[in-house]
């Protein structure tokens, strides 16, 4: 047995050194020779990128820098990893949020410390003589070559040897990747019929999705997370049916739902803050960035595009709710300084950078930090660079932040000539628009306003309020809408009576519009009634 | 990277009121802070004990009784976690087939330095190829509060023996002490819904019957069971899991 040990190579990471040591001697005695130990994942990672290891054993706490998780994943992204290598990692963390993600990412064993020798000894066994069984399948994986580890596992599955389950599970999954549909079926079906695993279970309405039947599986999800919400590939799945359905709605719903049981899982965190954005829910996609900056310092997910994002989801909540924006923009202009003491080397996100400080700066009220910055960008673009429509809305943001309404409008006004014929480009611009342009954006407010202004004259006030938020929050500069929503609501409120909510709605829009409204605006006389309205009749009830 | 459970400012789960502070919470988090500790302790004792074998017989026993103690600390500590998580509805559960003598093997293995210290002889009886449904995470911890509990009670055996009956999972531990006293052996027979953890002795029990009765399949839920006799005729503490 220790000949067969001695040739693989095996490294230890971990911060004390009096584990490393316990950890060698352990790895000695049971016939291991190449051993390597270090103390950061830092290092570790350079050993990678030197040699292949065949056994990686990592404590989760690495002190400073990244931990043993964010290894792993690096690793894998790096795809420094066999399949048939094993990762074991040890940690005297048992707290949920570290456990369950220390899940997500898969290792082949997590031990969980005080852990006494001999519990590593008889685990290591283990594993390896399951490697040791395995081992052809792994290497066909590994050389990519999936039809041959799919003949293999069929034919070891007849052998009913003590991996069964494994081997079912590694071959429905590969069926489901070479698009046999059905066979991968068969055998979630099998399974099922001895147990409800929750793997068969969520790989079942994974063949559904994949053969066209997104409404079932998504039926069939939700109904596993109710019975088992800690079933993390459950929320995946369901995140990719509700994709292909196109329910952007469930969609961030089901991603909030997943985020909230496994905090720590940041590639979720970063979907949960792209679909809010799109859905115009600047303040959830906020909170997520956050969270994504949080516990992702030193991972992979550690990005200036991620850091970015935050700044503008926190620019954008300010035409939702200037008052809690306010109380972000502390943290976001931070992230700012962060950003530019790491001296970015990328000219179009440097560009970013500055036009986001130069929004956050100008929404806060410090106009003069806002027109430095915006000079800056104004100078490095005089430079004759090209730049991208993104580049260009922020500048109009920017713009907007400093008060300069008529340069905005004059370079919005050249947008939307210079992208008149292109759509998407369009799609793009309405957001900054008090109506919008594209054809989907005018043909979604005609339809709502529509349904809206029906519900308003039948008197069903929360039905209409539905209808118009639903523009509002993905468009927040549509005055129309905005102004259909406050007369609504104070008719509501008119209705049935105060609630408080509605009222501090009703001022937080008014505010948001005050500060584009001007006299000369079609829309300036239907806003002062509305504001004199909730004044004189809603104040004084 | 510093644990985030207890200072967890902003996480929904935090389990912390609009009005304040969740009482519950802060015990939580403290508990996991106190098993934290004493897992570092754990683990140095066990390298004392590598590094200065025991010279006589009082020094055993003083070994043996650190480790039991603390051993016993660290394993109700996990419990309180468990069953706080399971009141906030959020305990992780990972069902799955398992061989029955590698989990036995674990806890085994676990508990090696403990029942060394103390001469107990530990057999296991279990077919090597015999799989079943469970988490393999929870009922180890369930195993693994019974081996220590046994370890002070039994006089020279313990066994811990794995069967089919009827389609279900029977595990049994067996010692060869005086046998359960029958207050407790009663306690047992109630399901664990209609049994508060009051007293601390019999958190334990609690525990075992939360985690038991997590495992189902259909209708039918896992129990727990005391009794005396058995093979080596004292305790036996007994989980059936459908």
């Amino acid at each position: 047995m220790s000949s067969r040990y001695s040739q693989l190579h095996v490294l230890i990471v971990d911060d004390f050194n009096s584990f490393r040591l316990t950890l060698s001697k352990i790895l000695y005695d049971m016939g291991f020779r190449k051993v390597d130990s270090v103390g950061s994942a830092e290092k570790a990672l350079n050993f990678c990128l030197k040699n292949h290891y065949d056994l990686i054993l990592s404590d989760y706490n690495l002190g400073q820098g990244k931990n043993g998780q964010q290894f792993l994943e690096e690793l894998r992204v790096n795809d420094r990893l066999k399949p048939q290598d094993i990762f074991i990692l040890l940690s005297a963390e048992t707290s949920r949020n570290v456990v369950m993600s220390a899940y997500d990412c898969e290792p082949d064993a997590y031990l969980t410390k005080p852990i006494t020798t001999k519990v590593i000894d008889q685990r290591l066994k283990r594993l390896m003589s399951k490697r040791v069984e395995m081992l052809d399948i792994y290497t066909a994986l590994a050389n990519k070559n999936k039809q041959d580890a799919i003949s293999q596992l069929e034919k070891k599955i007849t052998e009913e040897t003590r991996y069964g389950m494994d081997c079912q599970k590694l071959l429905a999954d590969l069926y489901i990747q070479n698009g046999q549909l059905e066979k991968a079926e068969k055998i979630y079906r099998t399974v099922l019929e001895m147990r409800a695993l929750d793997w068969a279970q969520v790989g079942l309405a994974d063949a559904k999705i994949k053969s066209g039947e997104p409404a079932k599986a998504v039926e069939w999800l939700n109904k596993i997370i109710s019975e088992n919400p800690s079933c993390m590939k459950a929320y995946d799945v369901l995140s990719l049916a509700l994709k292909d359905l196109n329910d952007q709605k469930n969609l961030q719903k089901n991603l909030e739902r997943a985020v909230e049981i496994s905090p720590m899982s940041l590639g979720r965190q970063v979907s949960l803050a792209r679909v809010a954005m799109e859905n115009g829910n600047a303040e959830v996609a906020a909170k997520a960035y956050r969270q994504t900056m949080k516990y992702g310092a030193n991972s992979c997910h550690d990005t200036t595009e991620n850091k970015l994002n935050y700044v503008k989801s926190v620019a954008r909540f300010y035409d939702q709710d200037a008052i809690k924006a306010a109380e972000m923009s502390n943290n976001a202009i931070e992230v700012l300084s962060t950003l530019e003491s790491k001296n970015i080397d990328d000219f179009e996100m440097k560009i970013k950078t500055q036009l986001l400080g130069s929004q956050i700066w100008g929404l806060k009220g410090e106009s003069q930090k806002s027109k430095n910055l915006l000079d800056v960008v104004v100078d490095l673009l005089d430079n004759g660079d090209s730049t991208n429509i993104e580049i260009k809305i922020e500048m109009v943001n920017a713009l907007t932040a400093n008060k300069k309404f008529a340069e905005a409008d004059r370079e919005i006004k050249q947008l939307i000539t210079d992208y008149s014929n292109d759509q998407s480009s369009l799609e793009k611009i309405d957001p900054l628009l008090q109506e919008p342009v594209s054809e989907r954006g005018k043909k979604l407010l005609a339809k709502a306003n529509k349904k809206g202004i029906d519900a308003y004259k039948n008197k069903k006030y929360d039905v209409a309020v539905d209808y118009f938020s639903k523009v509002e929050s993905r468009y927040p500069r549509y005055l129309g809408v905005k102004l259909n929503l406050v007369q609504t609501l104070i008719a509501k409120i008119q209705g049935e009576g105060s609630d408080g909510e509605s009222k501090a709605r009703c001022t937080s829009i008014l505010k948001t519009v005050e500060r584009t409204m001007t006299p000369d605006n079609s829309q300036f006389n239907r806003y002062r009634q509305l504001q004199e309205m909730l004044r004189s009749r809603v104040e004084n009830k | 990277m510093p644990d985030e459970f207890p200072n967890n400012s902003d996480s929904v789960n935090a389990g912390r009121d609009e009005q304040g502070l969740d009482f519950s919470f802060v015990l939580a988090a403290s508990v996991h802070d106190m098993k934290n500790s004493l897992g570092m302790l754990l683990t140095s004792l066990e390298e004392v004990i590598d590094h200065a074998p025991p010279q006589d017989e009082v020094q055993k026993n003083h070994f043996s009784i650190l480790q039991y103690e603390a051993s016993r600390i660290n394993s109700e500590l996990i419990q309180l976690l468990t069953i706080y998580r399971i009141n906030q509805k959020n305990l992780p559960f990972n069902l799955d087939e398992n061989y029955i003598s590698e989990t036995f093997e674990d806890q085994v293995a676990r508990n090696d330095v403990l029942f060394r210290t103390k001469e107990i002889e530990l057999s296991i009886g279990c077919d090597p190829d015999l799989a079943w449904f469970y988490d393999n995470e929870l009922i180890g911890n369930v195993i693994h509060n019974v081996l220590i509990n046994s370890a002070r009670y039994a006089k020279n055996k313990v066994n811990i023996i794995a069967e089919m009956d009827e389609k279900q999972l029977v595990i049994k531990i067996e010692d060869d002490g005086n046998g359960f006293p029958g207050f407790m052996i009663d306690e047992a027979e109630l399901g664990s819904d209609n049994r508060g953890a009051t007293d601390s002795t019999q958190l334990g029990l609690f525990f075992a019957a939360k985690i038991a009765h997590f495992h189902r399949k259909g209708e039918v839920r896992g129990e727990i069971k005391l009794y005396n006799g058995g093979s080596l005729g004292g305790g036996v503490f007994e989980i059936r899991l459908p």
